[in-house]
């Protein structure tokens, strides 16, 4: 039974019981004593409280949680873009491409021709192999108004995908959009290590960490990398330092014990896929 | 109304903007995404765009002809007619054409895999209807015959047309490179069951003479002595022209040889004795399993009337069983 409601979600106790207090405020106090009480509730659960703990899951790789407050996000307020491209790029995550690339499309019929939509179509179409469709989806959101490195991000995706070398230029100039920040290193990083590529990963994530260091995500996701390169001893370090900034960290507490049952043969692999580490 | 996404002020009461025609109203829209049940659906997109993408591309039809082929009202309407389905893709119904294109094919694969059965031939009809039904939409598209009973006759037509102009000659030429064969009416063997399907050479394509041992296809028509044969046999060449074949206390001597194992004929042998000599252009085949009943017919008579019938002149010969496609478990080649 517990399974069942694992996913429900709570509330901060605080939040609770300051709720009702409010509430019980009397009527007759002043407007402005109102209108300050309502703010704080509405702080609580506005559109832009969503998106902010939608981004936090999401920086954190849990992707479950991130797209129900995108979702939640949406509820508050329809228009936000953001709030859409989140789920989109969230469907991909959890490898849900097809649902990502229908729900990308009724985005569009909301947002024509939106650069950032476009470019999580393109992902999406990508991830189900669908080369010609995703090129086509890139295409589209760099003729579309503004930059940003999403689209940079996608298209090298794309690229990467086709085993075209001009990837790693694009995430150069994704890096170099002024919008950038060390999470999208992290993303880069992710991406190359969904394409096997662990030594191309390892390089961004660690170029992350240096921007970001206390951030337990980048260990984490340097703990996958250096797991995939069979480099179980600095993994296992990874692994702990992410469970230090967050000790709650499931995941890496699940990918710290799997390290000691790693197979003969992904060793192997992972020892043939070292070629140039940072 | 401003629109979010190209900041362009509507007029009020509008649906979508006038620009960029995203939704200005927001009310009602659902932020629910959908959900995977089961990641097959994605893995299955993500194999069959792999398959896809796979697959070389027939040559594109050069942009000089393009406005020829498919401007023109009848060659457009011919060429998208070729094969079902594909029409319809490059008319943007997509959908439409690969369900029309799939169904095409099953039933022709069908009509291969029940060939010579009601179930064969109903879908080689079937497939000829999907060719009359696809030539008739593009061309009442293109022609403008809209009318119901202007559309049934020209559609009547067509499949009369498709029928015994297209797929009937076709069926017949390509009986003559490889044709399907159903063993009906033969006595089991360990090579051959009733029902199997098989598979044998054209008369175009089979290489003659054939050689001892070789496992063919021969007609029985004609008059023989005790009896009129209809139909067709199968069994192993025994003896070719200028052999001579005798059966002595049980084995078969070919030229004073015992035939080899891999050249005896596919069941026992219905005859207790035979001395032939083959002339030019004829073949000893020992009709094994066919099943004929004589009766009040001596052992001797039977044993003549055998004799006669084992002699096969080689226009006779259908041509080699090389393949068995049918039951799916037992297929391959036959020799």
């Amino acid at each position: 039974m517990a399974g069942r409601f694992s996913n429900l979600e709570f509330d901060d106790r605080s939040d609770r019981s300051e709720t009702p207090a409010k509430q019980a405020q009397p009527r007759t106090t002043s407007a402005a004593a109102a209108t300050t009480a309502s703010a704080a509730a509405r702080g609580k659960f506005d559109a832009a409280s969503f998106l902010e703990r939608a981004i936090a899951e999401y920086r954190w790789g849990r992707f479950e949680p991130a797209l129900r407050f995108y979702t939640r996000c949406l509820e508050q307020d329809r228009t936000v873009i953001a709030a859409w491209v989140g789920q989109v790029q969230m469907l991909v995550q959890l490898d849900e491409c097809r649902e990502a690339c229908v729900w990308s499309d009724k985005a569009l019929e909301l947002f024509r021709s939106n650069g950032d939509l476009l470019a999580a179509r393109a992902q999406a179409c990508i991830r189900l192999a669908d080369r010609k469709a995703a090129l086509a989806s890139s295409d589209a959101a760099f003729q579309s108004p503004g930059s940003s490195p999403g689209r940079w991000i996608a298209r090298g995706e794309v690229l990467l995908a086709r085993g075209d070398k001009h990837a790693e230029h694009c995430f150069q100039k994704a890096l170099l959009e002024p919008a950038a920040d060390w999470f999208d290193r992290a993303v880069i990083g992710r991406i190359y290590l969904h394409y096997r590529q662990a030594t191309n990963a390892i390089q961004h994530i660690a170029s992350a960490l240096e921007r970001q260091p206390g951030h337990g995500y980048l260990w984490f996701l340097r703990g996958q990398c250096e797991a995939a390169l069979a480099m179980t001893g600095t993994a296992a370090d990874s692994y702990r330092r992410c469970l230090d900034a967050r000790p709650d960290y499931s995941e890496a507490e699940a990918a710290l014990q799997a390290l000691g049952s790693i197979s003969f043969g992904r060793r192997l692999l992972g020892f043939l896929r070292r070629r140039r580490l940072p | 109304m401003q629109c979010i996404s190209c900041g362009l002020e509507n007029i009020p009461g509008l649906n979508a903007c006038a620009r960029c025609q995203s939704l200005l109203d927001f009310d009602g829209v659902a932020v629910l995404p959908p959900r995977a049940r089961t990641r097959w659906r994605t893995r299955g997109r993500r194999l069959w765009n792999r398959l896809k993408s796979a697959v070389p591309r027939p040559p594109p039809i050069p942009a000089s002809l393009r406005p020829v082929v498919f401007h023109s009202l009848v060659l457009g309407a011919l060429a998208r007619s070729i094969i079902p389905g594909m029409g319809h893709r490059s008319l943007g119904h997509r959908r439409l054409g690969n369900a029309i294109l799939a169904t095409w094919l099953l039933l022709l694969l069908g009509s291969v895999l029940f060939m010579q059965s009601w179930v064969g031939e109903s879908c080689f009809t079937g497939a000829a209807a999907i060719h009359s039904f696809v030539i008739l939409t593009h061309f009442g598209l293109n022609l403008g015959y809209e009318g119901l009973v202007t559309r049934a006759a020209f559609g009547l037509m067509i499949f009369a047309g498709v029928q015994f102009a297209l797929y009937a000659p076709l069926r017949a030429g390509a009986g003559n490179l490889y044709a399907p064969m159903r063993v009906t009416n033969l006595a089991p063997s360990t090579l051959l069951s009733n029902g199997d399907l098989l598979l044998r050479e054209g008369a175009w394509i089979s290489k003659r003479p054939y050689e001892r041992g070789a496992l063919v296809a021969y007609q029985l028509n004609g008059f023989y002595t005790y009896a009129t044969l209809n139909g067709f046999g199968l069994d192993r060449v025994v003896g070719v022209p200028g052999d001579r074949v005798q059966l002595e206390e049980g084995t078969l001597l070919v030229n004073g040889s015992p035939v080899p194992a891999a050249c005896l004929p596919l069941g026992p042998l219905p005859l207790t004795q035979l001395d032939a000599t083959l002339r030019e252009g004829e073949y000893l085949i020992i009709p094994t399993l066919l099943k004929i009943t004589v009766e009040n017919l001596n052992r001797q008579t039977v044993d003549r009337f055998m004799a006669q019938i084992s002699h096969v002149r080689e226009d006779q010969i259908l041509g080699r069983i090389i393949y068995r496609l049918a039951p799916l478990a037992r297929r391959g080649p036959i020799s």
